[in-house]
């Protein structure tokens, strides 16, 4: 409703228009991040005491957060400690977070600060990370360099779960295989993906996920494996 | 329930559905396979990754620390930070039921018309004796100090 009712003193009622804030319409006119708004809804979960929906997270920016941290600290098992610490100073702060940053803007600052103390306990200077910006130090090519920092046998066990994942989708009817590729390595929405197949949304939904569950199945031995060994 | 988490993971889910499947998750025992869909798109981006057990010991290492609840920023740990927290609040209830007791005495001593505070160890009979004359004159008791 955008108009208001005034009485003044001489007992006449006006309808007055009210003026909608500027700020207000083009926030209303924004396009919702959906990734952000999934991990908003992820926190809100783990606020209210839900610790899976907080491991979910954990799942979705542990690999992305050790390649930002490797930028910082070369060792292997130094780099876990720090990213493990992070999560665990994130999880305790979860109730400070109120989204007006993106989670893992809020949860990569938490990572460089506790590389930063850490460094510093060490006696160490750490690089200058002030100048770079998070965005930017995830576009850095240093794949190469994580891997080298592997152990034998973390560096074979990624050997094998790489072969299986990609043998799996090579022996997938082409259509799962094409609609899994599209998203996963083009990055595409179903909208998108049901416009390049000419079918529905539903049913990309459908084969994205029997792609999925093809390779988990090929995966679950591998995984279960590695849990037992430890 | 797995076919709504690919499509979670994919950022492809209303608002109402990702609630929706996030209560039923909760309540799920069984680990669901948001790990797998994790490590599948890691291959494919051709992303490092990493120790297999990380994950897992962040996550343990999450299931051991206090439960956090929000809106009451409640949390369960005993730091003495936590503790001192409470001072301020508590010295401040202390503060206002001192100046409330404070005025309350003196209101008992205070009246419209030209009584003073007495002095306290003035024998008790010679008050009675007073009060049974019942004289409003604050003389009286002055006197009664005086002869002490």
């Amino acid at each position: 409703m955008n108009t208001l009712k005034v009485l003044t003193t001489d007992s006449h009622v006006y309808n007055v228009k009210k003026n909608i804030n500027v700020e207000e319409k083009l926030m209303e006119s924004r396009p919702v991040n959906p990734e952000r708004a999934v991990d908003q809804k992820l926190v809100e979960k783990a606020q209210k005491g839900d610790k899976k929906a907080f491991g979910m997270l954990v799942e979705k920016y542990q690999r992305r957060l050790t390649r930002l941290l490797s930028r910082m600290v070369r060792d292997q098992s130094e780099i876990e400690d720090i990213v493990q610490d992070s999560f665990i100073k994130a999880y305790r702060a979860i109730n400070n977070f109120r989204g007006d940053s993106a989670f893992y803007t809020w949860l990569y600052r938490i990572g460089i600060n506790t590389a930063k103390n850490y460094l510093v306990k060490l006696g160490k200077r750490p690089k200058a990370m002030n100048d770079v910006e998070i965005e930017d130090i995830e576009n850095f090519e240093d794949a190469q360099d994580l891997r080298n920092l592997e152990t034998p046998e973390s560096s074979m066990m990624s050997s094998q779960i790489i072969t299986s994942v990609n043998q799996t989708i090579e022996s997938l009817p082409d259509e799962l295989k094409e609609a899994i590729s599209l998203r996963e390595m083009d990055g595409l929405s179903y909208e998108e993906i049901s416009d390049l197949m000419n079918c529905p949304i539903g049913t990309v939904r459908s084969r994205i996920f029997r792609a999925r569950e093809a390779i988990a199945e090929k995966l679950k031995p591998l995984i279960e494996t590695t849990n037992k060994r430890w | 329930m797995n076919e709504k988490l690919s499509s979670l993971f994919d950022n492809e889910l209303e608002s109402h559905e990702i609630d929706e499947l996030l209560i039923q998750s909760s309540k799920q025992k069984k680990k669901n396979h948001w790990t797998y869909y994790q490590l599948i798109r890691d291959v494919t981006q051709n992303n490092h990754l990493g120790s297999d057990n990380l994950t897992k010991n962040i996550i343990d290492a999450i299931e051991k620390e206090p439960t956090q609840l929000g809106g009451f920023g409640r949390h369960k740990n005993n730091s003495i930070e936590n503790k001192l927290n409470y001072w301020p609040i508590a010295a401040s209830f202390a503060a206002l039921f001192v100046i409330g007791l404070t005025a309350l005495n003196l209101s008992e001593f205070r009246s419209v018309d030209s009584t003073i505070l007495v002095e306290s160890d003035i024998p008790t009979d010679l008050i009675n004796d007073h009060y049974a004359s019942a004289s409003s004159n604050v003389n009286f008791f002055i006197q009664a100090s005086y002869n002490k």
